[in-house]
């Protein structure tokens, strides 16, 4: 019963994806195994297992090894730690230092201090900059992208 | 449409265009399915007769035990000092006093009822003072009754006595039986006379339930002896014994103690042997590795296990070098080059395993020798 | 290859207790792979059969060689700290200061030493208390269950505050009765029968600082005799001891302890007996430090005992409780007869 109410699910969001009207369609029950898709198969299988199967393995340790385990965390943790501190470390100093050179400018001119510091609410973040990551991907952007056109059946 | 011309319109531009784009492909035309109810049914003039729910006492009244204070519904009031709690929640008085409706600081959200063992002593009582607490048992003081009460016993202890009392009778037994059996076999070890022997017999009688209870030789011996002397001071204490000679008796349960632990110890299993000095019980366990290094060579029958089993039993060992060295002298297979054979007739045993090395099943064959039963 | 270079493989001033004994073992732990198998396998086949995860012999020699790195440097402060403690007034407030300080640090030092992992999670038996991170992973052990354990019972057997009025524990108060031929640790709370009460318990005080002499004080109290008069109950005082020098590794009271100086009982042990039909006796084991100062000429009585007048009095600080409870039974007759003690009074079975 419930596959069943599924399966038209399933359709409707199909029906979704390709752009095509959508209709609310009664659908004949079909029989189990006719829907071939493999994402659907793999939904299905997850289900049925219980959450406890779906867990990852428990690492199997010696004594020994499970010692080893726990340094070896504790200094990745440590290691993590520390650079952090350090990353903040470098951004105080630039804040402090951005700050020292507006209160430079507040006592040298309040003029241009009050321009730098205008709020401009209409202006938003302009689209065409991107976000600045650590790793950016190597093609920044597709010049020649065309989009798919699905041949009509 | 290009995707890249989308970024330069204005916002509303997009979103007008976007809206259109959704009208024009995600079109729902709903269908109402049939929900028609098939019967009506009644959700009023559903009521009860009234709980008779409330306070029973009010503020300094006076209760007997077991009276009930309040019936509620859930807990509207804890149960206080002196108060209990029923399984739908009414608070009832567990002592005779005055009844007290109070708030306790260390439970701000609370409000209790409880019962107060004076007049004018208030609740709560302060949270790191001793609680005030009424004895009320009565003295039974017609002998003939306290005697009957004395005996009585509960359903579960009067099932269990008869058990008990034979058990204790079966432990007595045995503990008679050690005792014999120390009287005859400590004469091999020391010399003792004979009131001398039933003190040292007692003695090892309850060091060796000592050793078997998993105190160390040491241990046994001095908690006995303090026994001894423990209940040789309460003698004395109830006026059965003058202090002068519990202290002659204790110099003498000393001194027969000094005697035999010099004489005799226990060894790992619990039996009864020679004592030796370190120097002694060096040479014995040398010579007897020496033996058993000896028949390493020979192939294992009944016989030379038995005789290997007697040399490794030997008091100097401990129970895990024996353990050790019947792994090693006595083991039910020998080791691989020995007894590994091709012929068929021969053959005692096929072995099939699971080589780990080289990922592959091995088939052994071991011949009689290797079992050490021929 | 071994990857003992450092700090944590020099025993010239470090306690050999800091590292493992097995030889196998310490090759074992000090090595990126494990050579010979596990150790703590048994059977040859399960040695073979065993796999270290993935990657571990690349990693752990850099994780062991940046945590020895780290404790090198918590090594090198305390020497800084031990020059300031040489320099310091003797009993300043700023030496204890430093000597807590210095403590912590040799803890924080060698908590992630491998050898001393194993150890602490592995061989619990023989820790060897001297040092500080053993007495901390004893203290966190002992935080995880026992002194849990203790204040419960204590609060809902309403130990607190029927004798004092509340305890922060510092130590682990465990007590054994020796003189049975079967002696096991007794439970906080547990109902013995009083053929095993009848002669004094051993009383194990473990504490986790660094103790070298103190002096403590120990009572065993009866808040449940009863007190026929005023309708009520009285304290009685069941065993008294005073002035008993322990240390970390010196930390059990018994027999042998006492009869070296038999001053250090104040009174005699009387065993519990309770009587028919009286409520279950609590027996509250209180264990007070009392800071160096040993106690002069104190009186106490037996009957009509006043613990917190006791305490005021001689300004005791309670550092651990424990507590048991003993209740009539077949036995109570025999033991009263081996004190001397009068047959106990019985009481109706329905209490009015």
């Amino acid at each position: 019963m419930l596959s069943n109410v599924r399966t038209s699910i399933i359709r409707q969001v199909d029906y979704l994806t390709s752009g095509t009207q959508l209709h609310f369609i009664r659908t004949k029950r079909k029989k189990a195994g006719s829907d071939k898709s493999e994402v659907r198969k793999l939904v299905t299988q997850l289900s049925v297992l219980s959450a406890n199967r779906k867990q990852p393995k428990l690492l199997k340790f010696s004594n020994e090894d499970y010692v080893k385990h726990q340094v070896i965390q504790k200094s990745w943790n440590l290691y993590v730690r520390d650079k952090k501190a350090e990353e903040a470390n470098i951004l105080q100093k630039q804040y402090e230092s951005i700050r020292a050179a507006n209160e430079d400018l507040q006592s040298v001119s309040k003029e241009l201090f009050s321009f730098a510091n205008t709020r401009e609410p209409s202006k938003r973040f302009p689209l065409e900059l991107r976000v600045p990551t650590e790793y950016p991907p190597n093609q920044i952007w597709h010049h020649d992208y065309t989009p798919k056109v699905e041949k009509k059946k | 449409m290009q995707l890249y011309s989308i970024a330069q319109l204005t916002p509303r531009v997009v979103g007008r265009a976007c809206s259109a784009l959704l009208r024009n492909t995600l079109q729902v035309n709903q269908v109402r399915t049939a929900t028609k109810k098939a019967a009506g049914s009644k959700t009023h003039m559903q009521d009860s007769k009234g709980r008779r729910l409330g306070p029973k006492k009010q503020n300094n009244e006076r209760v007997k035990v077991g009276q009930i204070l309040i019936r509620q519904r859930g807990t509207k009031f804890y149960p206080g000092e002196n108060a209990g709690i029923g399984k739908d929640h009414t608070i009832f008085a567990l002592e005779p006093g005055w009844v007290r409706y109070y708030l306790d600081p260390f439970h701000p959200k609370r409000k209790f009822i409880g019962v107060s063992l004076d007049r004018d002593t208030p609740l709560p009582t302060p949270h790191f003072e001793p609680r005030r607490r009424r004895f009320g048992c009565v003295e039974l003081t017609d002998s003939w009754q306290a005697s009957r009460e004395e005996e009585r016993m509960s359903r579960k202890e009067y099932i269990a006595f008869p058990e008990i009392l034979s058990e204790k009778a079966k432990r007595d037994a045995r503990r008679i039986a050690k005792a014999d059996f120390y009287k005859k076999a400590l004469p091999e070890f020391v010399e003792l006379s004979g009131e001398e022997l039933d003190i040292a017999a007692a003695r090892m009688v309850s060091v060796e339930a000592m050793v078997r209870g998993g105190k160390s030789l040491e241990d046994a011996r001095f908690y006995t002896s303090y026994n001894y002397g423990y209940d040789k001071s309460l003698e004395v204490q109830r006026g059965e014994l003058s202090a002068a000679s519990a202290e002659s008796v204790k110099a003498q349960y000393t001194e027969i103690a000094e005697k035999l632990d010099a004489a005799v110890v226990l060894d790992c299993r619990f039996k009864l042997c020679k004592s030796l000095t370190e120097a002694e019980t060096e040479a014995t366990r040398n010579d007897i590795l020496a033996q058993l290094k000896a028949t390493e060579q020979t192939p294992l029958n009944a016989e030379l296990k038995a005789h290997i089993a007697s040399l490794i039993d030997n008091q100097v060992f401990d129970l895990s070098s024996r353990v050790k060295l019947r792994r090693r002298f006595l083991k039910p297979v020998a080791s691989e080059p020995v007894g590994i054979v091709q012929d068929d007739k021969k053959t005692r045993a096929v072995i099939q395993r699971w080589n780990y090395k080289e990922n592959k099943v091995e088939v052994i064959q071991r011949s009689q020798e290797a079992f050490g039963v021929n | 290859m071994s990857l003992a270079k450092g700090v944590w493989s020099q025993f010239s001033r470090r306690s050999p207790s800091l590292g493992v004994s097995s030889k196998a073992l310490k090759t074992a732990l000090l090595s990126p792979d494990l050579p010979n198998g596990p150790v703590s396998f048994k059977k040859r086949s399960s040695k073979i059969q065993y796999q270290s995860p993935i990657g571990m012999e690349q990693v752990y020699p850099l994780a062991y060689e940046m945590m020895e790195k780290r404790s090198e440097q918590v090594y090198a402060k305390i020497d800084q700290i031990t020059e300031e403690i040489n320099s310091a007034e003797d009993g300043s407030d700023l030496k204890i200061k430093l000597l807590a300080k210095k403590d912590k640090l040799l803890a924080d030092a060698e908590k992630f030493n491998p050898e001393v992992l194993y150890k602490v999670q592995f061989a619990t038996n023989s820790l060897d208390v001297t040092q500080p991170v053993y007495r901390r992973a004893l203290k966190e052990k002992w935080e995880s269950y026992a002194k849990m354990l203790t204040m419960q019972r204590l609060e809902t057997l309403n130990v607190i505050p029927d004798t004092l009025p509340t305890l922060e524990p510092e130590v682990d108060v465990k007590i054994r009765f020796a003189h049975n031929a079967i002696e096991t640790y007794v439970e906080p709370g547990k109902i013995l029968s009083s053929n095993v009460t009848s002669k004094p318990p051993v009383i194990e005080i473990t504490e986790f600082e660094e103790v070298q002499h103190e002096l403590y004080t120990v009572l065993i109290v009866n808040p449940d005799i009863p007190d026929i008069e005023n309708d009520t109950f009285s304290t009685t005082l069941h065993w008294g001891l005073k002035d008993i020098p322990l240390s970390n590794v010196d930390n059990v009271i018994d027999p042998k302890k006492l009869l070296e100086d038999e001053t250090r009982e104040l009174i005699s042990y009387l065993p519990p007996t309770p009587e028919k039909n009286a409520p279950t006796n609590r027996l509250a084991v209180w264990v007070f430090r009392q800071n160096g100062v040993p106690l002069e000429k104190v009186e106490v009585t037996r009957e009509f005992f006043n613990i917190r007048e006791f305490v005021e009095q001689n300004n005791l600080q309670a550092v651990g409780a424990h507590v048991f409870r003993s209740t009539w039974d077949r036995n109570v007759n025999r033991v009263r007869e081996l004190y001397g003690l009068p047959k106990g009074r019985i009481f109706h079975r329905v209490r009015r």
